[in-house]
Order: C-alpha cells, then sequence, then structure tokens
C-alpha cells in the first residue's frame, strides 16, 4: 500500500506538471470536449487531465478502481478462509456492525491513499497554473474519493459472493479488465442502448461529476478508452460543438451523484445479505 | 422463560450439505446448568452441530434454540448469553492477547480487566505478545479466555482440550467447573471419551450425524469398564491364540497384533483368568496392560444393543 501510494502521487504530479492548455477556440481531449478557451488561465485542463487515459496506467480512472477492488477483495473471503469470521461471529457482533467495521477501516485507507494523490496533484497545479479554483478541486476530489468507494464497494460484493481468495482474485482481474477494454460499453452498444446507458457506468458518473464544477468543458458522452490511448490528440473543433453543452438530463450532475450512490449502495447490500446467509463450515 | 426451558435444544434437526447429510433429524436437549459432553469420531456431525448454535449455518431442516430463542432469528440475543471457542479458533496475527481481550470485552461492554482473563488461562505473560506468534496450545487458551468475558450463561466448546499439553487441559478443565459451579451451562464436544468423562456430567454420542446414544457419564463408564481389553507381551513371539485362552468363559474375542497378544473380555473379573491361562499353557507373560475400549468400541456396543 506504501508503494501504491507512492505510485499515486507520482501520477497526479507527472499529469499535473505535463498538461497543457488549449491554446484554440475549443478542443477535444480524450475525455472531455473543451468548448472554449477559458478566460483566466487555470488548472482545469490539470484537473481534468488526471482523469484521461491519456496517461494510461498514471490515471485516475485506471488507478483509482484498482486501489477500490484491492482494499475490497479481501474484506470477507479472507476472514471467511482464515477462520477469524467465526471468530468475531463467536461473539454478539452483529453482522452489519462488522460489514460497517470493514468499510469504514479499509475506507480510510483508501481516502488516505487517494487523499495523498490529490494532495500532490493539488500543489503541483499551484506551481504549474497562475489560478486555481480551490472549490473546483474540493468537488473533484470528493468524486474521486467517491468514485474510490464505488470499487472498494464492488469488491465487497466479489469478495462476499465467492467462495475463496483464490476465484474472488479471478474475479476482480476479470472485472477490471472488462472496464479496462470497455466491456460496458460493447455490451450498451450491442443492446442499442448507445448513448443514453452510459450514465449508468461508475466511470461515466465520475467523468460527469468531475467537470461538472467547470461550464467550458463538458464530458464526452461515450467511452473509448483503448482507442484513446492509440490517438489521442488535441483537435481544434470549434465552438459549433457547443450545441453540445445542453446535456441531457441523465448526463447531468445530480443523476451522477445518484449513480455513483447506487454503485456504493447496491454492492454492499448484496455483501450484507450475502453476510446474513453465509455458511462458516 | 421459565427455569424449565433447555439451555439447549435441537429439535429435529437435518443439515446437508449438496449430497452429504452431515446431521440426520437430531434433537437434542441440555438442560439449564448441565455439563453435557458431545461424543462423536471426527467426521460425526459435532462441529456441524456447533455451527448451527452459533449460526455459523442454517438447518436444512428443523429448529435450533437456545434458552428458548431460535439462534437463526434471535442471534445477538442468543450470543450476548454465550460464549463460545469454535473449532479452528483463529486470532487476528497482528494483535496481541490482551487486544484480543479488550475487543471481546468492549464487544460484550464489560468493565472487567482483560488482564484477568489471560491470567485465568495462563497467559499473562504473553499478554504483550502478538496472537501470531502463540503456539497451538496458546492460541486455544485465548480462544477459551474470550469465551469467558461478561460470565456466559452457556458456553459451547468445540474440543477445548485439544493440542493442549496435560497443564494447560488441568486448567482448562478446572475452569470449566468453575464456570458450572457459577451456573453457567456448559456444552463440550470432544472425539475423546477420556476428556469428557472428566468434564460433563452427561454426554451423547453422535454417529454420522445421528445421536446413537445418550447416558449420564457414570453409565457410559459402567458400560465400557465392563469390557476391557488386555494388551499382553508374551517372551516369545505369539504366533498363534491358544486355544486354551478361547476356551474361557468371558473371553469375546482374541488375536495377535503385532508382538502383543490382544484379547477382549466381557468383564474386568475375566483378566485374571486369562493370565492363569497363559501361565497353565506354559507361556510366559512378560507384561500385560488393561486398555479400555476406544470411543468406536462404545459405538459398536450401542448399535449392539440396539440391534439385539
Amino acid at each position: 500500500m506504501i508503494l501504491f501510494t507512492a505510485f499515486f502521487g507520482f501520477s497526479a504530479w507527472r499529469i499535473a506538471s505535463s498538461v497543457q492548455p488549449v491554446e484554440a477556440e475549443g478542443g477535444r481531449g480524450s475525455r472531455y470536449t473543451f468548448l472554449e478557451y477559458p478566460e483566466t488561465f487555470d488548472a482545469v485542463y490539470a484537473v481534468n487531465g488526471f482523469i484521461s487515459y491519456t496517461f494510461h496506467v498514471n490515471s485516475f480512472v485506471f488507478l483509482v478502481p484498482l486501489l477500490g477492488l484491492i482494499l475490497g477483495y479481501g474484506a470477507i473471503v479472507t476472514p471467511r478462509a482464515t477462520g477469524q469470521l467465526k471468530t468475531l461471529l463467536a461473539l454478539p457482533c452483529s453482522r452489519g456492525a462488522i460489514l460497517l467495521g470493514k468499510l469504514l477501516g479499509r475506507g480510510i485507507v483508501l481516502t488516505a491513499v487517494i487523499g495523498v494523490g490529490l494532495l500532490v496533484g493539488w500543489i503541483t497545479v499551484l506551481v504549474q497554473f497562475e489560478t486555481a479554483q480551490t472549490v473546483s478541486f474540493v468537488v473533484f476530489s470528493a468524486a474521486t474519493v467517491g468514485y474510490g468507494f464505488v470499487w472498494l464497494s464492488i469488491g465487497f460484493a466479489l469478495s462476499s459472493l465467492l467462495a475463496t481468495p483464490r476465484q474472488v482474485a479471478a474475479a476482480v482481474f476479470t472485472v477490471f479488465i472488462g472496464f479496462t477494454f470497455n466491456w460496458h460499453e460493447a455490451a450498451v452498444d450491442a443492446l442499442g442502448l448507445f448513448p443514453d446507458a452510459y450514465s449508468v457506468d461508475p466511470r461515466q458518473a465520475y467523468l460527469v461529476l468531475a467537470s461538472a464544477p467547470y461550464e467550458e468543458i463538458i464530458p464526452k458522452v461515450h467511452l473509448a478508452p483503448h482507442e484513446d490511448i492509440d490517438s489521442f490528440g488535441i483537435t481544434v473543433v470549434g465552438t459549433q460543438i457547443a450545441d453540445m453543452a445542453a446535456v441531457p438530463l441523465h448526463l447531468s450532475w445530480p443523476i451522477a451523484v445518484f449513480v455513483l450512490g447506487l454503485w456504493i449502495l447496491l454492492p454492499l447490500i448484496i455483501t450484507y445479505n450475502r453476510l446474513r446467509r453465509l455458511s462458516l463450515t | 422463560m421459565t427455569d424449565d426451558t433447555p439451555a439447549i435444544e435441537f429439535d429435529s434437526v437435518t443439515q446437508t450439505f449438496g449430497r452429504i447429510t452431515a446431521l440426520s433429524n437430531l434433537s437434542l436437549e441440555v438442560r439449564s446448568g448441565e455439563k453435557y459432553g458431545f461424543l462423536g469420531p471426527n467426521g460425526a456431525g459435532k462441529t456441524t452441530a456447533i455451527g448451527l448454535l452459533l449460526n455459523f449455518l442454517r438447518p436444512t431442516d428443523g429448529t435450533v434454540r437456545v434458552f428458548g430463542q431460535n439462534v437463526q432469528s434471535n442471534e445477538l440475543g442468543v450470543k450476548s448469553r454465550t460464549g463460545a471457542l469454535p473449532q479452528g479458533f483463529t486470532p487476528y496475527p497482528n494483535l496481541t492477547g490482551r487486544e484480543h481481550l479488550e475487543f471481546a470485552c468492549s464487544v460484550r461492554e464489560v468493565d472487567t480487566d482483560p488482564d484477568n482473563f489471560l491470567e485465568r488461562v495462563g497467559l499473562s505473560d504473553a499478554a504483550e505478545q502478538k496472537a501470531g506468534e502463540y503456539s497451538q496450545g496458546m492460541t486455544r487458551r485465548l480462544g477459551f479466555a474470550m469465551a469467558l468475558v461478561g460470565e456466559p450463561d452457556l458456553l459451547i466448546l468445540d474440543e477445548p482440550i485439544a493440542g493442549l499439553d496435560p497443564g494447560g487441559a488441568g486448567r482448562i478443565r478446572e475452569l470449566i467447573h468453575e464456570q458450572n459451579e457459577r451456573g453457567a451451562t456448559v456444552f463440550v464436544s470432544s472425539h475423546q471419551l477420556a476428556q469428557v468423562e472428566t468434564i460433563c456430567d452427561r454426554a451423547g454420542i453422535i454417529s454420522e450425524g445421528t445421536m446413537v446414544a445418550e447416558a449420564s457419564v457414570s453409565e457410559l463408564q459402567a458400560r465400557i469398564d465392563g469390557g476391557p481389553r488386555l494388551a499382553i507381551t508374551l517372551e516369545d513371539e505369539p504366533t498363534s491364540v491358544p486355544d486354551a485362552v478361547m476356551a474361557i468363559k468371558g473371553v469375546e474375542d482374541a488375536w495377535i497384533d503385532e508382538n502383543r497378544m490382544m484379547v477382549n473380555c466381557e468383564s474386568a473379573s475375566v483378566r485374571t483368568d486369562v493370565l492363569v491361562a497363559f501361565e497353565e499353557a506354559g507361556i510366559e507373560v512378560i507384561d500385560f496392560e488393561t486398555e479400555r475400549a476406544s470411543l468406536e468400541d462404545v459405538f459398536a456396543a450401542y448399535a449392539d444393543t440396539e440391534s439385539t
């Protein structure tokens, strides 16, 4: 976890110190469409650079799920396999309290690790740019921690659904690779639900929230990180795309908050129900 | 709840795991204040039954009650009155013995000094040591100390003496008696008759998920004492069982086991006749010992009783 924290901090520094603003009327990044050149030369590009796949393994969109899943995957299956769950349940400990305790403990570690990355990022942003919007960065930070809890929560659910650590590890790997290579997008496209169904993707919700404080930026409505990695470039597209600024309700920030909340809550409900019915032999 | 409410009640409980039936229509009642031994060989279903008592498992059929409360629907109510040492008790390797007890005290909202419990199980010197460094015996004693926190009305102990040295075992036995004297009901599982004899008043014998017999410990002893097994070491290695031995009234069976002669007797009084028979046949006896019947023999004895 110390190495992970160091890498997170390094990633934030690398991104914030590498990002250059678009010197044009409008532009397109890997995750966002820039509608116009910001009046003030602020940190908006760096903030949104943190979640650009352009930075590959340094991207928060890549690192946060990895961190959440790593912290979450052992929560139930490890004490179940070692017998420590029996030690706890032999005492008058409610299963809800056990889940809450694990969520708090691992959530604190998650927040601390992400916090270090965000802090390094913020310091780099301050050094790199003339102005930086504190409130916007706080919103971005909250969205990032929330996004981390989504993956922690998914890790908990996988941990409770499968019987052995090896099975859970395989499931975590599959889920992570699945999201990296966008199986979600493939499924949504195949079902003919483009682009509306993207709103239920936790990554999309995160992107919407991260850009919410900036009027001059809207998130792209679809995700294609593997394509972006190959073909990233800043292209001037002009303000005609401002028409896209009329963001539909299902891609607005309140819905994004709701979607992230659901992604945190539903896996936890699954975990709790499994924990209640778990057979400890 | 009246005083007549049993401490433990299994009401026609069946537990299956896929195709395997671990418990089959088990009914069992342990009275409040009793020291009950739950005996059976490994794989008989003892740990499954304890798993049901602690709500680690949910019965496929039937009901398990503790002090009249359904264990499944009143898990916390039951556990607040129960102290348990489950099989394979696993501590947190990075926490010290004292921290384990502090945790147990805080969960049970007890003010007692955690060191008090460690002292009772002989772990005072290891209070600051991380539990991951404990030996198997120390780990069991730590688990036992945690079960004592809060003076529970019922102690459920799965093989509490297993893996302990004689001193540790004696200490645990003493503590179990102490707990019983203050009013706690004790439910002890074991695959060793000798352990249950020294701890319990009454025992149930379980085999292949079914209750084979229930009796007071003295009744069990009487049944076993009725049929000792003689293991006789002869000067010359035996090649066959002398006819004179087989002819003795009261000898059930005799055979050669490695270099010793084994004789199953109906009762203790037959032993002298056997030794005399060897002497009269001119076979010198160097040594002999009387082995008590094993638990398996007790099962067999009960099974025979039932079939006749």
